[in-house]
Parts: C-alpha cells; sequence; structure tokens
C-alpha cells in the first residue's frame, strides 16, 4: 500500500503530470471561453435572425475550442504538422467509411451558405410541411402542424424541391369555381369579384384574378385567385369559399356536380319523359322502355 | 343615474364617459356600435359592426350616444348568436367609474383610390381632402392605458409595393378626391387630412393611388369639433421615381384654432420619408 502511494505521488509530482494538467485546462477553457465567446458575438451581431445567431454560435464554439485544444496537443508535446498529415490520411479514410455523413455535413454547409429558409420558417419538403426548428451539421429539425418531430437528412434537403410557405408577405389563394352552363359568365365574375371587395383580409391590390380554365364535363370552370397576407393565408382560404358559395346562392348561380346523360343509342327509342311535377295520372306502362332511371346522378 | 341622453343630430362620441354601477351605453360610431357597461369590478366592452361587413357602409354617418340603456338591451346582446358581436370583460382591483373614449388615426398607412383618376398637369399643384376611417380607443381616465381599441370601420387589405415582393400592407380606401373644403363632408368616424401634390416635372402626373402615412400623422381637434390631421405635402420631381412625402408640423391651415389630441402611433424623421422612395414606383402608377 505504501508502494502504491510513493507511486503515486511521483506520477503527480512529475513534470509530465504539470504538462498533463496544463493541457487538460487548457481544453477545458477553451470550450468555455468558446461558449461564452459564441453567445457573445451572437447576440452581438445576429439582432432577430435565430439562424445566424446559431451559426455565428456554432462557428465561434468550435474555432476557439479548436485552437485551445491544439494548443493543449502541442503542450503535450504532439508534433501538429505530423498530426495534421496523419488526419489527411485519417480524412480519405473517414471519407470512404462515412460518406454519407460526410455529405450531409458538406450539404448542410450548402444550406448555411444558400439560406434558403431560416429557423422560423414553415417549408414544405417531399410533402413534409412543417416549421423549421434548427438547421444542423447533419440535418434539418422540422416541427409539423400535428407536432410531430421530423429529421430530414440535409443531402436529402439539397436534392429536392424546398418550398418556402414564409418567404415572401403575401400569398395567392387559388380556388377552382365550376358554375352550371345555363349561367351568365359576366354576373359570376362581377358576384366573384363583390366577394372578393367584401372580404377585408382579401388584398385590393394585387388584384383578385379569375381565370377561365375550361368547357369542363358539366360545368364551366374558372380559377379565381385572392391575395392575401401571408398569415391571413389560412382563414382566407376558408371563408373565401362560403362566401363564394352565399353569393352564388343569393345570385341563384348554379354550381353544378357532375351530370350524366344516358343515350341509348339511335337504333332504340328515346327514354319517356313525363312530367311528374304534380302529375296525379298513373305513368303509362311501356314494354320498350323501363321506368327510366334518373338521368343524373 | 344621469338622465337618459339621446339626440338625433351627430354629435361627437369622444370623450371622458362616467357610468354608474351596473348601467351602461350605447355610442353609435359611423358604421360602429359600441356598447360599454359596467359593474362592481368590470368594464365590459362590446361592439359590432352596424351590418355585416359585406353591406357596412363605410361612410355612413352617425355618431350618437345613448345613455343609459336599458338592461334588456344588454341582456339581448349576451344571448344574441351574432358572430360579429365581439366582447370583452375587464375587471378591476378596485372600482373604475371613468373611462375615456378617444379617437385615433389608423395603425398601418392607407392607400386612397380616386373614383376617377386625377391629373396633376406640369409645374401645378392640387389640394385633395382625403378622409380615412377612425380607431376608437377606451383608455382609463387615470393612467391613459388603453383597455380595447376597436376600428370605426374595418377597411380591406391592400399591398402597396412595386412587386409581391417588396412593399407594404396598407388599408386600403376610395376617395371622391374632393378639391373644395365646402365639398367635404362632416363625419365624426373620419378624419381628413389635406394632401397637397406638387407636379415639378414635365409629364402631366396621373393620380390613381395615393398611400397616405397615417401612422406618422398627429390628429386635430377643431373648435367645432372636426377632426384633422397633420397636412401632407408629395412632391413629385423630374427624373425621379415616385416623390417626396414630407408631412406639415402643426395644424393644418384649414382647421384654425385646431388642438392637438393625439399624437402619431410612429414618430418619423424630420417628418419626411426616404422609406416611400422605392415604394412610389406604384404611388401614381398603376
Amino acid at each position: 500500500m505504501e508502494q502504491w502511494w510513493t507511486l503515486a505521488v511521483d506520477y503527480l509530482t512529475s513534470p509530465q503530470a504539470a504538462v498533463l494538467f496544463r493541457a487538460v485546462v487548457k481544453i477545458l477553457l477553451g470550450l468555455v471561453f468558446g461558449r461564452l465567446a459564441g453567445n457573445g458575438l451572437a447576440r452581438l451581431f445576429s439582432g432577430e435572425d435565430a439562424q445566424r445567431a446559431m451559426i455565428i454560435r456554432r462557428a465561434t464554439f468550435y474555432g476557439i475550442a479548436g485552437l485551445f485544444t491544439a494548443s493543449a496537443l502541442m503542450e503535450l508535446g504532439f508534433d501538429l504538422g505530423v498530426l495534421l498529415g496523419a488526419a489527411g490520411i485519417l480524412t480519405v479514410a473517414l471519407g470512404f467509411a462515412s460518406q454519407t455523413s460526410a455529405s450531409n455535413v458538406i450539404s448542410g454547409l450548402f444550406l448555411l451558405g444558400e439560406r434558403p429558409f431560416a429557423v422560423g420558417d414553415i417549408i414544405r419538403v417531399n410533402g413534409t410541411t412543417g416549421e423549421v426548428l434548427s438547421v444542423d451539421l447533419l440535418s434539418v429539425k422540422l416541427r409539423t402542424f400535428d407536432n410531430l418531430f421530423v429529421r430530414i437528412p440535409n443531402e436529402t434537403m439539397i436534392k429536392s424541391e424546398v418550398t418556402n410557405l414564409r418567404r415572401f408577405p403575401i400569398r395567392r389563394v387559388d380556388l377552382q369555381v365550376g358554375v352550371a352552363y345555363k349561367e351568365d359568365l359576366r354576373e359570376v365574375r362581377k358576384v366573384l369579384r363583390e366577394v372578393a371587395n367584401r372580404n377585408p383580409l382579401c388584398l385590393q391590390e394585387p388584384a383578385p384574378l379569375i381565370l377561365f380554365q375550361g368547357y369542363g364535363d358539366s360545368s364551366i370552370n374558372h380559377q379565381f385567385s385572392v391575395w392575401a397576407k401571408t398569415e391571413n393565408f389560412l382563414e382566407l382560404r376558408n371563408s373565401i369559399p362560403v362566401e363564394i358559395k352565399e353569393a352564388f346562392d343569393e345570385h341563384g348561380i348554379e354550381i353544378p356536380f357532375p351530370h350524366r346523360t344516358l343515350y341509348t343509342g339511335s337504333e332504340t327509342d328515346p327514354f319517356p319523359v313525363r312530367n311528374s311535377g304534380g302529375a296525379t295520372e298513373p305513368p303509362e306502362p311501356s314494354s320498350a322502355a323501363p321506368e327510366p332511371p334518373a338521368d343524373t346522378e | 343615474m344621469e338622465s337618459t341622453r339621446t339626440t338625433d343630430e351627430p354629435e361627437p362620441w369622444w370623450g371622458p364617459v362616467g357610468l354608474d354601477e351596473d348601467t351602461g351605453g350605447r355610442w353609435d360610431i359611423g358604421p360602429l356600435t359600441l356598447w360599454l357597461y359596467r359593474s362592481a369590478q368590470e368594464w365590459r366592452i362590446l361592439h359590432r359592426p352596424e351590418s355585416s361587413p359585406a353591406t357596412a357602409d363605410p361612410m355612413l354617418n352617425r355618431s350618437r350616444v345613448t345613455m343609459p340603456v336599458s338592461d334588456d338591451e344588454f341582456t339581448a346582446l349576451y344571448e344574441t348568436k351574432d358572430d360579429a358581436l365581439t366582447i370583452s370583460r375587464y375587471s378591476f382591483r378596485r372600482a373604475v367609474d371613468r373611462v375615456s373614449l378617444q379617437p385615433a388615426l389608423a395603425d398601418r398607412p392607407v392607400v386612397s383610390r380616386p373614383e376617377h383618376p386625377l391629373f396633376v398637369p406640369p409645374d401645378e399643384s392640387v389640394t385633395l381632402y382625403l378622409s380615412t376611417a377612425l380607431w376608437v380607443r377606451v383608455e382609463l381616465i387615470a393612467s391613459e392605458r388603453l383597455l380595447q381599441e376597436v376600428p370605426s370601420y374595418r377597411m380591406s387589405d391592400t399591398w402597396f409595393g412595386a412587386t409581391t415582393i417588396d412593399g407594404e400592407l396598407c388599408y386600403a380606401t376610395r376617395t371622391a378626391g374632393r378639391i373644395h373644403l365646402d365639398n367635404v363632408p362632416r363625419r365624426f368616424h373620419r378624419a381628413v387630412t389635406p394632401l397637397r401634390v406638387k407636379n415639378t416635372a414635365k409629364d402631366p402626373l396621373a393620380l390613381e393611388r395615393v398611400q397616405l402615412p397615417v401612422q406618422h400623422l398627429a390628429l386635430y381637434e377643431t373648435p367645432a369639433n372636426q377632426l384633422w390631421t397633420q397636412g401632407v405635402t408629395m412632391t413629385r420631381t423630374e427624373g425621379r421615381e415616385g416623390a417626396n412625402v414630407q408631412i406639415r408640423s402643426g395644424p393644418p391651415a384649414d382647421a384654425e384654432g385646431a388642438s392637438r389630441i393625439r399624437e402619431p402611433r410612429e414618430t418619423t424623421r424630420k417628418g419626411l420619408f426616404t422609406s416611400t422612395f422605392s415604394a412610389v414606383g406604384t404611388l401614381f402608377g398603376s
């Protein structure tokens, strides 16, 4: 026991122990200093931008911590030149081994540089829509609207189409409106314009757009596009259809559902048509054609 | 208890309001109807646009104070299923017997479009009288703390800018573009801004829309209870897109003896806009 004790004291009082202690202190200092400097710089230069704050914080932290670690290694007697050379070879080996991670890291750097979105934006990637929580080294984290956490690798972000729903201050709501063939299209346009005019959330300018889309199977189709402030987009998208329906009902404009006309061919007799409104007479039995089915469904 | 006051002639609706416990009053301000009700330690603020936004008339000229209002009216209001009616309650530790109703200008710029395009020939200037809807502020008298702010008319949103990317969200209104003061109707729920448009360029200026920076304007009240804002001058110079926008200090010349009753919502640098420069591409254009 005595022996162990002297051995321990010898080690602890040897110059190597002092060096080791200094190196550890340097690394710890680097971590603490890096964190503090990162936070300070982020607060100083980023303002309200959460993403820039994150980038500054990370870059400062890694830079300072790296410098202190290198200094600590030199203290321990490592030759950094050799270490860097070894790191080069190691990088190649690691690169092959961890291709995916490396590609994600590089993609992450590009994402940070290109800034297609920022923390807090609402984006849509491959059918997933959510709020950006963070842009990290390997992945982007989203919170979807049903409150699920989605992690998307940076490589996927770089390769796929990303839609930022909050980049611009105003957005357009596109609605497909079909009216019956019997309607006066001028009247329909007038009613639609009035609906847009009445809704305070609907921007007066850019002016609402009514685009003819085509003569459909059972209706004449128009695209009705109105603009809203991006924050009011959902509210307008939900309120405008209600108001269109109300206005159409008020003006007696029909929104048709699909019609199907049955044609029995030129060889057979046409379907007998009977006016049943207030009719008291029983239908005439017909041997050629049974009771006609309703011609709409 | 105060005696019942009901007048048919429009009278100013702003000023201090004193209500006894468990009584209420009704204010008809343009297209807005506002009720205040005081109970032991609580004030209730109820408001509703006069008709649905679909058919509301922004120019409806009403300014009527009815005090007190029967309890039956409030009972009916509480039971109504009308979505347009908003009821808010404010409770206090100590009883507050007086609040104040104050007019205020809109919180965003107002884009005014003349009903017919107006042209200002070169080296000419014109003064237009534009009116904008006022907001009704319910304030505590002692501390001037705001309880609630209600627009007398919810103007439609609009976008003012050269593109759909750059610009500013504003309120939209239409103006008859009156150029004579005598023709300007007196409405207690709207404030009048004299806008002077100078054209020093060599081609005529088509005034199709004007952005009025009302959130930077102060509100004045004349002895005859008319509400005015500071005057605004827009100068269009040769070789320059858009116009210089300058806010004149003091009450407008048309409102003599007017006193300042509300400061601007946002302060500006020297009353001169450089920020409007970028957006003015469409200020007078289409």
